[in-house]
Order: C-alpha cells, then structure tokens, then sequence
C-alpha cells in the first residue's frame, strides 16, 4: 500500500502535530504532578491533580491514540514499512510501551482526582501515589523524547540485509 | 550512503541500556523498592 503524495504530507502533518502534542502534553502533566507533590497550598494541590486528570483524558490518551495510528499509516504507506527499519520498529516498541503505561497509569491519575476533590491534601498525605505520578511522567517524557529523536535522526540500519 | 551488513552497533547499544533499564526496574518492583507506590485500599 502506498500513499498518494497529498495523502501522504497529509498523514506525515497529522503524525508530528499529534506525537510532538502528546511530547509537550506530558510535559504539562509533569509539571502539574510536581506542583501537586510539592506545593503547599491546599487549593494549588486541589487544582494541580483535578487538572492531570483532565489533561490524561482530553488531550494525552487523544493525542497518543493518533500518534500510533498516524505513525502506522505512515509507515505502511511508505516505503520505511512497518518492519524494514530498526528505527521504525524501535520506535514503534517505544510508542506501543509508552500507551500500555499509559493505560495502567489512568487508575492512580483518576484516584488522586478523586482525593483531592473530596478533601484537602495535606503535604505528606497520598505520597507514593504522588510521587509515582512525578516517577511516571518523568519515564514517559524520556521515552518520547528518544522516540522523536529516533524519528529525527532516522539512523540506518535495514532488518535482514543480506538473506 | 554505504549499508552495512548485520545489526547496526547503535542498536545492540540501544537493546543493551532497554535491557538494563527493564531488569532494574523488574528488581525494584521485586524487593519492594519500587518508585512511586500503589493507591491504598479504598
């Protein structure tokens, strides 16, 4: 299957404004979750985690389900292929991790959501579930920033060359 | 641009460092070192 060229700039646009969106989405949602670990007042704590929750659904989980299914058709509808690549396919492993995390990690996103609406957060209260958020968007920017790195650079190497 | 047969050095690297990274934070999550921490019972 190969793209026609308009289809093709097309798919390319859609694929970096939605992986470099997802990049500087969790960016944001660091930021918050420092905020929310660190900060001292109680409404900047209320506010930082109903914010990360609302960050995650409206525009991190849009963002990274376009960004793999954009990447796909990209490479499918190229010739980098799916599997031809080492980037592609590295990239691709990275992208694949970075949404399962994702995925898993929506419960304890969801759960300080909660406990702040509910209450007021002292400074020590929810620490592990806390810093597990500063610790998971921490790893998940790393994993994008070498992902677009990857994209970038596009370093050579071609699977099965020579069979 | 000349192609150089087998696996390219910057992928064993990268393979490498996945590996180690994956290990330790297997081992972390084992000895109950982990980051971070689970959500308490509700």
């Amino acid at each position: 299957m190969t793209l026609t060229p308009i289809i093709r700039k097309v798919a390319l646009t859609a694929h970096v404004i939605t992986s470099v969106g997802w990049l500087g989405a969790v960016a944001a949602f660091l930021a918050l979750a420092i905020a929310g670990l660190t900060s001292v007042e109680p409404p900047m704590v209320r506010a930082a985690y109903l914010a990360t929750d609302l960050t995650t659904w409206f525009v991190i989980v849009p963002l990274c389900t376009a960004s793999l299914l954009t990447g796909i058709v990209q490479s499918l509808g190229t010739t980098w292929g799916l599997v031809r690549h080492y980037w592609v396919v590295i990239k691709l492993v990275l992208t694949l991790l970075a949404t399962g995390v994702l995925a898993l990690h929506t419960q304890p996103i969801a759960y300080m959501a909660r406990a702040a609406a509910e209450r007021t957060l002292a400074t020590g209260d929810l620490r592990d579930v806390r810093g597990q958020l500063v610790f998971d968007a921490s790893a998940a920017l790393l994993v994008l920033l070498v992902a677009t790195a990857l994209a970038v650079l596009k370093p050579r190497g071609v699977i099965g060359y020579g069979r | 641009m000349t192609v150089e047969p087998g696996m390219p050095r910057w992928v064993k690297v990268f393979g490498i460092v996945g590996l180690a990274l994956v290990l330790i934070f297997a081992v972390l999550h084992l000895t109950g070192h982990a980051v971070g921490g689970h959500m308490p019972h509700q």
